[in-house]
């Protein structure tokens, strides 16, 4: 199967929320994660981790929620094909962080191993799923590789989430999605970057709710409005949290005397120039 | 409009089709008649010329490198390129942003350090031609700069194709080129500036999954962030010293530099294109009468947009503290004259095009055409595919 055609299973041209899926693990090709793991196609999980709890646990699918499933990669994936199967959600893959050669910080290949071999599960759902059919966003809670710092010489494929993402709080309400939860692993306040997106969505009128695997019902959510928020330069200043070690990627600190000694402005990521 | 963002995806590699709400790439081409690529042409070229000499004449004039709005420590690289001499740089490339504004043609800004759209000028024109009645697009920079780079090298050569890794929209740049070069024989290596080693001014690759050196670097991360690279990487080798060439040298931070038109009345360098066709700009400090509607305020070394400010455009808060920021810290910004721009007539409404001109080695080698709702250029603003047609003069 071709990336394009594996991005044809996840994100069919016919699904409403498929302009969102991001293509980068798909278009650098499912080879280039290396081969998937020996066995049938499941979305059952590796041995051991029984999402079925998790999946009764998710609102059903009535066109008013949303899901933003921010998990490790590959539970997120599973979590995605299980709910497209058995719950009537739209899976739509938000993973922008590259495979990277080597060793790099943050394991895209399992994510991106994951996707081929669930795709015969997620194909055929996708028969049954309706167009319009809910989303559940995946993302990589590990994204940010736990906090750590790469090694010399290590390939940096960090990612972030930002607004422009996801699609906005008022194209949300206006497709029926009143409520929007958050599911992790734990019940933890949603990384920061998350944080920008659910803030923006709270005030365009969204309900937030969490819910962590660890737990039997969601809960209200109410994340702290970081001092960032909406600030013109966040996307700039968000990268400040990757050090300077990290040059290849977030880590080059962007110049804070061309950031005007903390006042200023610098450029957005999206290509130079 | 989903088959076109697919086919972007994976035909031409472009990895970022959607903007929140909106898709990035606009539905319709924009053709331009031969006679209007022609004057953009010549003017690209003219500009690239007399920027090449200024960036040239700029190395050696460290009296004016305060003016550009430059971090301390590019300031401290900059002066190590006047004394030990810039470092090599090798298949030059440059974009010059063009709009049609009420008094004719004008240029925002010149991105001379690390342009972007390739991948749109080549990818997102060659699809919309074949429904376009035989317009055609105005040249493919990607191919131009493969092209321009394989003159230089003058065979199969070992490249590093040095960017934030981190950033899938700057990798998708790296493939894009990359293709272009291992195409023709040429060993490449995408890394991070601190995947880089140098000694007796000849680059290296030292990382985990590559140790060798490299007979040419291809730049696309920005000259300022240099600066901010560990010490291990000898980072200013990417300004000064250097005897790996590179594309671009870290000195078109020079001219990359919304202030550099500061500088133009200290230079030797003449500069009638530069005059002629960039808007008036001047130093926020010294703005008769205030920083009114007729003023745009840009940060010295902004890029795709970001925290620019015009009145009555930018959100009336954001356009407050842009105000503020330049008021108190002039020398970071610059603060152009507003130009009125004439929108184009399309099925969505009117839209502010950008016709962003790439020129390669000196000669004109493409556009990457962007359009806006409003007449200001930032990242919501949708790419477009500009091509030539047949008519005009």
């Amino acid at each position: 199967m071709t990336g394009e055609e594996l991005y044809g299973v996840w994100a069919p041209p016919e699904a409403a929320w498929s302009a969102w899926a991001k293509p980068v693990l798909f278009a650098e090709g499912p080879t280039a994660a290396g081969p998937p793991a020996a066995g049938p196609p499941a979305a059952d999980g590796p041995p051991g981790r029984d999402l079925a709890p998790a999946t009764d646990r998710v609102p059903p699918a009535d066109g008013e929620t949303a899901l933003v499933l921010d998990l490790a990669a590959d539970l997120a994936v599973e979590l995605g094909a299980r709910l497209a199967r058995d719950r009537g959600y739209r899976p739509v893959p938000l993973f922008n962080g590259c495979v990277g050669p080597g060793q790099p910080m943050v394991d895209s290949g399992a994510a991106a191993r994951l996707l081929v071999r669930l795709a015969p599960v997620v194909s055929e759902a996708n028969a049954a799923l309706a167009p319009g059919a809910p989303p559940a966003f995946l993302l990589d809670h590990f994204r940010m590789a736990r906090g750590q710092q790469p090694r010399p010489g290590q390939f940096d494929n960090r990612w972030l989430a930002f607004p422009p993402d996801f699609p906005s709080g008022p194209l949300l309400l206006a497709r029926g999605v009143k409520v929007v939860v958050v599911v992790t692993a734990e019940p933890e306040p949603p990384a920061e970057d998350l944080v920008h997106v659910l803030l923006r969505w709270r005030r365009s009128g969204l309900r937030l709710l969490g819910l962590a695997l660890s737990r039997p019902e969601p809960a209200p959510l109410d994340p702290a409005t970081p001092w960032t928020f909406r600030r013109v330069w966040y996307r700039a200043l968000a990268t400040l949290g990757l050090r300077r070690s990290s040059v290849g990627g977030f880590g080059a600190l962007l110049p804070t005397e061309s950031l005007g000694g903390g006042h200023g402005y610098t450029g957005y990521r999206g290509g130079f120039g | 409009m989903a088959d076109l963002s697919r086919r972007m995806v994976f035909e031409h590699g472009k990895w970022d089709p959607q903007l929140e709400d909106t898709p990035a790439l606009c539905p319709a081409p924009m053709v331009l008649d031969r006679g209007a690529w022609e004057t953009l042409a010549r003017a690209a070229e003219a500009l690239y010329a007399e920027a090449l000499a200024a960036e040239s004449e700029l190395v050696g004039r460290v009296d004016l490198h305060g003016r550009l709005g430059l971090p301390r420590a590019v300031r401290r690289a900059l002066g190590r390129s006047a004394r030990e001499g810039a470092s090599e740089g090798l298949a030059r490339v440059m974009r010059f942003d063009f709009h049609w504004a009420r008094e004719g043609w004008k240029v925002s800004e010149a991105n001379s350090d690390v342009p972007g759209g390739y991948i749109e000028a080549s990818g997102l024109a060659a699809l919309m031609s074949a429904h376009a009645g035989g317009a055609r697009p105005a040249g493919d920079p990607g191919e131009a700069l493969a092209a321009a780079l394989r003159r230089g090298l003058g065979g199969p050569a070992r490249l590093a194709m040095v960017h934030a890794t981190a950033y899938s929209d700057d990798r998708q740049v790296m493939r894009h080129l990359a293709a272009r070069l291992e195409r023709d024989g040429a060993r490449v290596v995408l890394v991070s500036p601190a995947h880089l080693r140098w000694r007796g001014g000849l680059a290296r690759i030292e990382a985990e999954f590559c140790r060798e050196g490299v007979d040419a670097i291809v730049r696309f991360f920005p000259a300022e962030w240099a600066a901010e690279l560990p010490a291990s990487c000898a980072w200013w080798h990417l300004y000064a010293g250097a005897r790996t060439p590179q594309c671009n040298p870290a000195t078109a931070l020079l001219v990359q530099s919304k202030r550099f038109p500061l500088t133009w009345d200290a230079l030797e360098t003449p500069l009638p294109a530069w005059r002629s066709l960039l808007a008036e700009t001047a130093d926020p400090a010294r703005v008769n009468g205030g920083l009114d509607a007729g003023w745009v305020l840009k940060p010295a070394l902004g890029r795709v947009g970001e925290a620019v400010g015009m009145d009555g455009v930018t959100d009336p808060a954001e356009w407050a503290a842009i105000r503020r920021s330049a008021r108190w810290r002039p020398r970071w910004w610059a603060a152009q004259r507003r130009f009125e721009a004439v929108p184009w007539a399309t099925d969505l409404g009117p839209l502010y095009p950008c016709l962003g001109v790439f020129a390669v080695d000196g000669r004109a080698a493409g556009i990457y055409g962007r359009a806006a709702r409003r007449p200001l250029i930032d990242h919501r603003a949708m790419d477009v595919a500009v091509l030539v047609g047949e008519g005009g003069p």
